[in-house]
């Protein structure tokens, strides 16, 4: 740069040299013959702004140029642009928008690149727009704001057209549209504003159009297949030529006006809507409407609400369909009964398998769904069947495939599957307390009469059951297990003792079965007065016994014992295989021809209870080991007993069955009694971390942390917390008398 | 590259202290916020990022001032390099009346010399030569008289004109003045000359947008030449005592007014009562102000204010219930008011609230139930009330709270659990006597504090091990006494301090001073009352960032600092003893 | 070096420098021009005439092109500019925006 003053260049004089470059500019614009720029023409266009800028006031023609720089603009324009789109219409109209534009943008570019010098200082200086936004404003001003009205009805009619299935320029769409979204310079008012709002009516309405025939006309499925169709191809539509920011809002009208518009409506089609669909197993049908009603906000909620109905009915006829079979046979014989819950169970099983099945596919294992299935299966597995609640099923469905001889006969395999279908089952029980006892009991019978089939399956379902309910939950369980292994090494090792000190042995064969207190169901202890020669027998284990283990102290329980003894009847003698009682009793015989029933109480000290159960079954039953006086079916209390010498049967060996006493009862009893201790706890604990608590919240509380093992009675709960008051745990409020407090 | 215009001034500063809500002076938790602001410019203007090279402007304009003196006149250039040289030469205070001489006629735009050293009337003429050119004068603190104001008659382009603090400035001078009708700025804070009837110039300053009259004691009366200035968007008459409800009058027309400060003036309820139809006002700052609760009847017509400070009224209880009604309000300041906790039910509706302030009102635990849905609460000022530990349970959820005042109130120990979980929590005040070792171990998962006040606490050295949690604390004061050096040296890891505060811990010894040496962030520090010697200065010597030392009643003199500053520690600008 | 990355800069005395169109484009008013859609492409001149810049200050212009893209890769040496020069070069500076 030279120091030397340029000559000062007029506003007249550098504008008409600017206008020849303006010119040019626009002649190449408009495909007229016209070369290049040269880097000459460019340097002198420059130069020419640079001096005209850079000169003293009041040469300093910035504010002019600058207002100049936007009116050559607004003539181009008004005078070429605007002309040549007024006689244009529709796609025509468009594709000479589409060319304009672009020409536009090429022209800001050179511009505002002349005019550089403009955006240093004098448009920085002052927060003016900056050249670039000056051209583009300058289009927005003078030809959208025109045209965007038309323009938008020339596209959203296009894409009418498409939607009826016509071939459109797609590539076209795409370029207006980009206009739309360029003209914001970042923003996307324009697009929202002048164009998509638009659009979206018209969508909203064409599918309002299209829904309200289709409803009327369509089957369920067939809508749905609509459906799915249409909002594939607005996808695409948004993908080839919308902006992606549309494809939500898009998206959401058509499903609105298709499906949440005519949900129940849809839903609820007599004869192929979701009823029928779940009833006729349309399970592609279903799972499209899974995919569909995602959608739409709360859509899945009315399909879970009938998937629950369907299951509920399904589930509830079942039941009915169980009573009504239990009570047409009850005047037959109870085991058929029993096999009437047993096929009860195997079809919930299967209901169960179905529509989880359904769950994973059809509804893509959404929580919704899995929620439904819950509850439904909930209603109607708590209802029970005959008297017996489920938690006793289930345990005896469990005891029938796990004993030798249930009366399914399956194989390893199937064994293991419908375990684990049992335990999951077992999820909808709210006594699962109550299951363990019962199952315990089967358990413990299965294990001590030596009824359990197979070792392996009894592990394998205690490790499912811990996995669904807890450690603690099978505890016991496994004890009682592992008990009857560690007593077979026991046994072994009495039968050594005895080999190796023969002095001892009683002269009778003697099986001990020793169990750990605690992991068995409660049982009578030391009640009956043994005869003299068993007496032995326990003393000489004892001993035994003692030799292993010190301060271990046993306790006999006969109740549980069998024994065989020799009958020797005059026809023949025969082996009985009899209870540790019915021994006892028979025992008694050997030394007196006549009992009476008061004789034989005293001798055996049993409960009438007792007494009456084992005399009917050696007097009254199958087999008359004993004769009666007088001769009736019942036993009472002033009947005497004499040994029956003529008895006989065709078998050298014969069991002689004691029939169990009814446990059910004692089991309920049982379950109640540790409920009671497991609400203490469960309070105990809440106010620990609490300190203070209100009534009803303590009660909530208490309710969800014993959820998973049994629905505890509020009032039961409320009783507990009495009980605790009285036990010095909690004390009351005393402004407060619902408020808690927590001692010790 | 060097393409931008001459740099702007921040005339910001005391509006920004508004918006933030409190009012500086008397805000305890703002006791590092001048760190940023109040020390000597710096030199960010210059930086340029890494990698990225000077430009050729920048280095010419560099070269030339190196050697001002070697060039008699820039009028041959374009002003726009010109103007670059200008700034320059102000920023480096390089220009006097000689080398001034050389910008005559190069119609430059801006003239940024506040506080300049030297500038008095003889300047102004080099400044008229500007002409029409000139855009924006600033000669704020200058010596500069009516006779100086009187050569810018004729810079007709004016749009901004400063002249705070210029004490010489008259009625007279006003009058040269009222002609330039391009302004739309203009400043003349704390002139003790200024009267009703200078003011009368500005009625012809019809474009004015902004005006900025604060600590001017003798403009009454002068306000009803706004009546015509229906662009002014903001009025600053701050600290004006002579401004009475008369005054508030002619505002009333001023229908695009956004801001307007009228705090320690004798505006009353009735002078309020004007600023009704003001439906643009966005801030109103009342500090100071006898006004009483009932000015919220005519407040609760303005729908677009955000922020209201109405600190040290004279507001009760009494009418507080049309607090509900400003619905918009981010930033509302009630401190040092005869209010109650009852009024708190009113804010609970206002839940735009990022900030409030009830410094020293009669706030206790019950009524902070009603702050709990809040949720956009950042800033919240509770110091000097009555709020204990149970009261803190209801800010557990304030999720956004960044800053948090419980300074003075009666919170214990057991409390500060309940603040634990807020974890955008940037800054604490915890001055509070009761609170011990205890209390901050409680606060260890606020990891994000950058700031914790617990000046009068009860810590001890065991305690200081909590405060290794605090990664990114750059402000910490601890003051309770209880501080011996072995505590000192867990606070040595703490990078990020720039302030720290360590005393009336009677028990450091020089040794603190050596642990905390790689601190070497520090910009200010503070031992004093310990027993520091002039001995431990030594390590003192790595904290080159240090601009603020006190160490009174230690045994270190004056003369010790001075030549510590001198030798090592050049940023040091202020220290004591002095 | 292909010959399209090259760019060749004149002096108002005619002098030419041919130097790196990297180099060149330190300067925004150069970069501008080169950048320009559908210009001054193969089969046009890369040179570009400065009626106003002389040899000297065109020659400073370059070093310092040379010496900014050094600077950027992390050589951050001092650029010396002659006092004589500095008015005139700084000019030249503004009007090719460096």
């Amino acid at each position: 740069m030279t120091m030397n003053q340029r000559n000062t260049i007029d506003l007249d004089q550098g504008w008409d040299f600017m206008q020849t470059g303006i010119t040019k500019l626009k002649n190449i614009l408009e495909g007229k013959p016209e070369p290049q720029f040269s880097s000459e023409d460019y340097m002198m266009l420059y130069t020419t702004i640079y001096n005209m800028c850079t000169q003293k006031p009041p040469h300093d023609y910035s504010q002019q140029l600058y207002d100049k720089y936007r009116e050559s603009f607004e003539d181009y324009v008004t005078s070429m642009v605007l002309p040549s789109l007024r006689e244009k219409h529709d796609e025509f109209m468009l594709r000479e928008l589409v060319k304009r534009w672009s020409n536009h943008k090429i022209m800001v570019r050179w511009l505002s690149r002349f005019f550089h010098y403009l955006d240093r200082y004098f448009i920085a200086r002052r927060s003016l727009p900056a050249l670039n936004e000056v051209g583009l404003t300058c289009f927005r001003d003078r030809v959208y704001h025109e045209l965007n009205g038309k323009v938008r009805d020339a596209v959203i009619s296009l894409i009418d057209q498409e939607r009826e299935g016509e071939q459109i320029d797609r590539a076209l769409l795409k370029n207006v549209l980009d206009i739309f979204v360029e003209i914001g310079m970042g923003q996307m008012d324009y697009y929202e504003n002048d164009f998509e709002a638009a659009m979206l009516k018209d969508t909203a309405a064409y599918y309002s159009r299209k829904a309200s025939n289709w409803i009327l006309e369509d089957s369920c499925p067939d809508y749905m297949l609509k459906s799915e169709e249409c909002l594939k191809r607005e996808k695409d539509r948004v993908a080839h030529y919308l902006h992606s920011s549309s494809e939500m809002k898009l998206l959401e009208k058509v499903q609105h006006e298709l499906l949440s518009v005519y949900a129940s409506q849809l839903l609820e089609k007599e004869h192929s809507g979701c009823h029928a669909l779940l009833r006729d197993d349309k399970v592609e049908d279903l799972s499209r409407m899974y995919r569909l009603f995602s959608k739409i906000p709360k859509g899945l909620e009315p399909v879970a609400n009938i998937f629950k109905q369907h299951v509920t009915a399904e589930g509830t006829a079942l039941v009915k369909q169980a009573e009504d079979a239990a009570s047409n046979k009850k005047v037959d014989k109870k085991d058929v009964v029993g096999m009437q819950e047993q096929v009860f169970v195997r079809k919930v099983i299967e209901l169960h398998d179905k529509y989880l099945a359904y769950v994973n596919d059809c509804f893509m294992n959404h929580s919704l769904f899995h929620k439904a299935l819950k509850e439904a299966f909930e209603v109607f597995c708590n209802k029970g069947v005959s008297g017996s609640s489920s938690a006793e099923l289930l345990a005896t469905f469990c005891d029938n495939i796990l004993k030798k001889g249930g009366s399914e006969k399956l194989s390893d395999e199937a064994i293991e599957e419908t375990l684990e279908k049992v335990v999951k089952l077992l999820a909808y029980i709210s006594d699962k307390d109550l299951f363990a006892e019962f199952y315990r009991k089967k358990l413990a019978r299965r294990l001590l009469f030596d009824k359990s089939a197979n070792d392996e399956h009894e592990r394998s379902i205690l490790t499912k059951l811990k996995q669904q309910c807890g450690g603690q939950f099978t505890s016991k369980m496994e004890g009682m297990v592992t008990d009857l292994t560690l007593a077979r090494e026991n046994q072994a090792n009495f039968e050594e003792y005895l080999s190796n000190n023969p002095q001892a042995n009683p002269g009778i064969d003697l099986t001990v079965t020793v169990l750990t207190t605690g992991f068995w169901p409660s049982y009578k202890s030391f009640d009956l007065s043994l005869p003299a020669e068993m007496v032995k027998c326990v003393e000489v284990f004892r001993e035994f016994y003692q030799t292993k283990t010190k301060h271990r102290k046993l306790t006999w329980i006969y109740s549980l014992g069998t024994c065989n003894i020799n009958g020797k009847f005059e026809p023949k003698t025969m082996e009985l295989i009899v209870t540790t009682y019915q021994a006892s009793a028979l025992l008694l015989f050997n030394a007196s021809d006549k009992l009476s029933y008061q004789e034989i109480m005293a001798q055996l000290n049993l409960s009438d209870d007792d007494v009456v159960r084992l005399l009917h079954s050696l007097s009254c039953a199958k087999y008359k080991i004993l004769n009666k006086e007088p001769n009736t079916k019942t036993i009472s209390h002033t009947d005497v007993f004499g040994f029956n010498s003529k008895f006989t049967d065709k078998m050298r060996r014969i069991k002689i069955p004691l029939p169990p006493v009814d446990e059910k009862k004692k089991v309920i009893e049982d379950v109640d009694k540790d409920r009671r201790y497991a609400i203490d706890a469960s309070i105990v604990r809440i106010m620990k971390s609490r300190k203070v608590l209100g009534y009803q919240q303590l009660v909530m509380e208490c309710v969800e942390q014993l959820g998973r093992m049994f629905k505890p009675d509020v009032k039961a709960i409320k009783k507990r917390i009495e009980d605790l008051i009285t036990r010095d745990y909690l004390e009351r409020d005393k402004d407060n008398p619902n408020l808690f407090k927590y001692l010790a | 590259m060097g393409g931008a215009c001459s740099r702007k001034r921040d005339q910001q500063v005391d509006e920004d202290n508004i918006h933030r809500g409190f009012s500086g002076r008397y805000c305890k938790s703002g006791s590092s916020k001048w760190l940023g602001s109040s020390f000597s410019r710096s030199l960010s203007d210059v930086k340029q990022g890494i990698g990225k090279s000077p430009s050729l402007m920048e280095l010419c304009t560099y070269k030339i001032c190196e050697a001002i003196h070697n060039y008699g006149s820039f009028s041959m250039l374009p002003r726009d390099v010109s103007q670059q040289i200008f700034d320059e030469l102000v920023y480096s205070q390089r220009l006097n009346d000689v080398i001034l001489q050389a910008f005559r006629d190069c119609a430059l735009q801006d003239l940024n010399l506040g506080e300049y050293p030297g500038f008095n009337d003889s300047w102004m003429d080099m400044i008229a030569s500007q002409g029409s050119s000139l855009l924006s004068v600033d000669f704020s603190g200058s010596d500069v008289t009516d006779a100086g104001l009187s050569h810018l008659k004729d810079c007709t382009g004016l749009q901004a004109l400063n002249f705070n603090y210029c004490d010489k400035i008259s009625d007279n001078g006003m009058a040269h003045i009222s002609g330039l009708s391009n302004m739309t700025t203009l400043s003349f804070r704390r002139n003790n000359m200024i009267t009703a009837q200078g003011m009368s110039a500005l009625s012809g300053l019809v474009n004015l947008v902004k005006l900025d009259l604060e600590r001017c004691p003798k403009i009454h009366g002068g306000l009803v030449h706004l009546k015509g200035l229906t662009k002014l968007e903001s009025l600053n008459i701050n600290c004006c005592n002579c401004i009475t409800d008369t005054d508030m009058k002619p505002l009333q027309g001023l229908a695009n007014l956004k801001a307007l400060q009228i705090s320690s003036s004798k505006v009353t309820d009735h002078g309020v009562n004007f600023l009704k139809a003001l439906h643009k006002l966005e801030l109103l700052n009342m500090e100071g102000c006898p006004v009483t609760a009932a000015c919220l009847e005519s407040l609760s017509a303005l729908g677009a204010l955000l922020y209201l400070n109405l600190s040290r009224c004279n507001l009760a209880d009494d009418g507080c219930d049309k607090f509900s009604r400003l619905q918009a309000l981010k930033v509302l300041n009630l401190g040092f008011n005869e209010i109650s906790d009852a009024i708190l039910v009113y804010l609970k509706g206002l839940t735009n609230l990022e900030s409030l302030n009830l410094d020293s009102c009669s706030i206790r635990d019950e009524g902070l139930v009603n702050l709990a849905g809040l949720s956009r609460l950042k800033c919240l000022e509770l110091s000097d009330t009555e709020v204990g530990s149970s009261g803190l349970r209801h800010l557990s959820g304030l999720g956004n709270l960044e800053s948090l005042n419980l300074s003075f109130t009666v919170v214990t120990d057991g409390g500060l659990r309940k603040l634990s979980g807020l974890s955008c929590l940037r800054s604490l005040n915890l001055d509070v006597r009761q609170i011990t070792d205890t209390g901050l171990a409680a606060l260890t998962s606020l990891t994000g504090l950058t700031h914790l006040d617990l000046f009068g606490a009860r810590i001890t050295d065991s305690g200081t091990n909590y405060l290794k949690c605090f990664r990114n604390l750059r402000s910490l004061e601890i003051c309770g006494g209880g501080l011996t050096d072995a505590g000192v040296k867990n606070i040595k890891d703490l990078t990020s301090l720039a302030l720290l505060n360590l005393s009336q811990n009677s028990h450091l010894t020089d040794k603190s001073l050596e642990a905390i040496s790689g601190l070497t962030q520090l910009v200010s520090l503070n031992v004093s009352n310990s027993r520091v010697t002039s001995a431990g200065l030594q390590h003192l010597k790595p904290l080159k960032n240090l601009k603020s030392l006190t160490l009174e009643s230690c045994k270190v003199t004056a003369n010790d600092l001075k030549k510590l500053q001198a030798t090592h520690l050049p940023n040091l600008v202020n220290f004591r003893p002095e | 070096m292909k010959k399209e990355d090259m760019v060749k800069l004149i002096s108002a005395d005619g002098f030419e420098f041919v130097i790196d169109e990297k180099a060149a484009m330190v300067s925004q008013t150069i970069r501008n021009m080169l950048t320009s859609p559908g210009s001054f492409t193969e089969t046009q001149q890369r040179q570009v005439t400065f009626p106003d810049i002389s040899t000297t200050i065109l020659e400073k212009i370059c070093q310092y092109f040379y010496w900014s893209l050094q600077y950027a890769s992390g050589k951050e040496t001092e650029f010396h500019i002659e006092p004589e020069l500095t008015l005139e070069l700084m000019m030249a500076a503004n009007y090719l925006h460096t």
